[in-house]
């Protein structure tokens, strides 16, 4: 099929006002600020692109977060941890607007063809409820989410300009609750799940890791022939060995060790 | 009538192009980083050695991957965007 191109819009008028009282950090933000001048050229794209692909990530991620919010709903997940997580899809869209402008900034997004039915790899429809939820919650917050915090926390002091700076610090505070909630869904649901069950979430976040870590390998080899640690940090992107290094430590801390620590049997 | 509407994000055509799109029976979708200098073909420099459990078409052909293999769309992880070919 032919691609989509991933460009975005406001609808505005009442709309955005609506929008703006909700999130009032957005605008306060110091847009207009990033002089790109002293940069070469190389390296500001380079940056375009990776605050595209992050302005994509997130519009994914908000995807995820709608998704896994029907499955707990569907499931009858309890309703206080239900509305904590009807927030993230608000707060995925806010990244997606920050990552969108920060492309903006620079010069504009670059070029994303996409294909919008294939965002997300939904969890098998013929799973019991609870099985569908634990299934994206293990890949898409276990994994994912769980992830993030560490390395958002570790990017956001790296930036050193101001907007960037402010972008990734908003992100960073949004995420600490998206990062728990797949752990807590599970205390909540591991007595519901059968031996069976808990090896399918396991394969479920295997399969996550293992994106994650193919993900890392890209990372690293990309970074030796495109990425210039020092503008790239000063643009607000961080791709150094010490980001890599707190990524494996993460994994372990943040995603391996609480999964076992809660019977699921990962192998990854 | 709807008036204050306006771009968020717009694409700059040919730059740093990317493509997350499947084309057909053998094809992947190219997610390597491509040349920064100038326009880009995301369809010329498609990776052939792609390992078989992450071409893109078998994801579009089927949203439930094998159980042993994976998907870069498994996962949503904030800001990096996922990766197709194995390096």
């Amino acid at each position: 099929m032919a691609g989509e191109l991933f460009e975005l819009e406001l609808y505005g008028d009442n709309v955005e006002r609506r929008y703006r009282k909700m999130r009032p950090e957005v605008e306060a933000m110091p847009w207009g600020t990033f002089d790109v001048s002293g940069f070469p050229e190389r390296s500001v794209t380079l940056a375009r692109k990776h605050w595209t692909g992050a302005a994509f990530q997130e519009h994914r991620t908000a995807i995820a977060c709608a998704a896994t919010l029907r499955a707990l709903m569907e499931c009858r997940a309890p309703l206080d941890l239900i509305a904590m997580a009807a927030r993230f899809p608000l707060d995925e869209l806010v990244h997606v607007e920050l990552a969108s402008r920060m492309a903006m900034e620079l010069g504009g997004g670059t070029e994303i063809q996409h294909d919008p039915d294939v965002m997300i790899v939904d969890a098998e429809p013929q799973l019991s409820p609870l099985l569908r939820t634990a299934d994206m919650i293990a890949r898409f917050f276990c994994v994912g989410e769980a992830l993030s915090i560490p390395l958002l926390r570790a990017t956001w002091h790296a930036a050193r300009h101001p907007l960037p700076r402010a972008v990734l610090g908003r992100i960073v505070k949004d995420e600490a609750a998206h990062g728990v909630l797949g752990f807590m869904f599970l205390d909540w649901a591991v007595d519901k799940l059968t031996d069976a069950d808990k090896e399918h979430v396991a394969k479920a976040a295997d399969r996550g890791i293992a994106a994650v870590r193919h993900q890392w390998r890209a990372i690293e080899a990309r970074r030796r022939v495109e990425h210039d640690e020092f503008l790239g940090d000063a643009l607000g992107w961080m791709q150094s060995d010490a980001y890599l290094e707190l990524a494996a430590r993460s994994l372990e801390t943040q995603v391996r060790k609480p999964l076992l620590d809660r019977g699921i049997p990962i192998k990854a | 009538m709807r008036k204050g509407g306006r771009k968020l994000l717009v694409a700059s055509l040919g730059v740093a192009a990317v493509s997350y799109v499947a084309c057909g029976e053998g094809t992947v979708a190219n997610l390597l980083a491509p040349p920064l200098d100038g326009g880009v073909d995301a369809q010329s420099d498609v990776a052939g050695d792609a390992p078989p459990d992450i071409r893109m078409d078998a994801i579009i052909a089927n949203l439930l991957p094998p159980p042993d293999a994976f998907s870069p769309f498994d996962l949503v992880a904030n800001l990096v965007a996922p990766v197709q070919t194995d390096d």
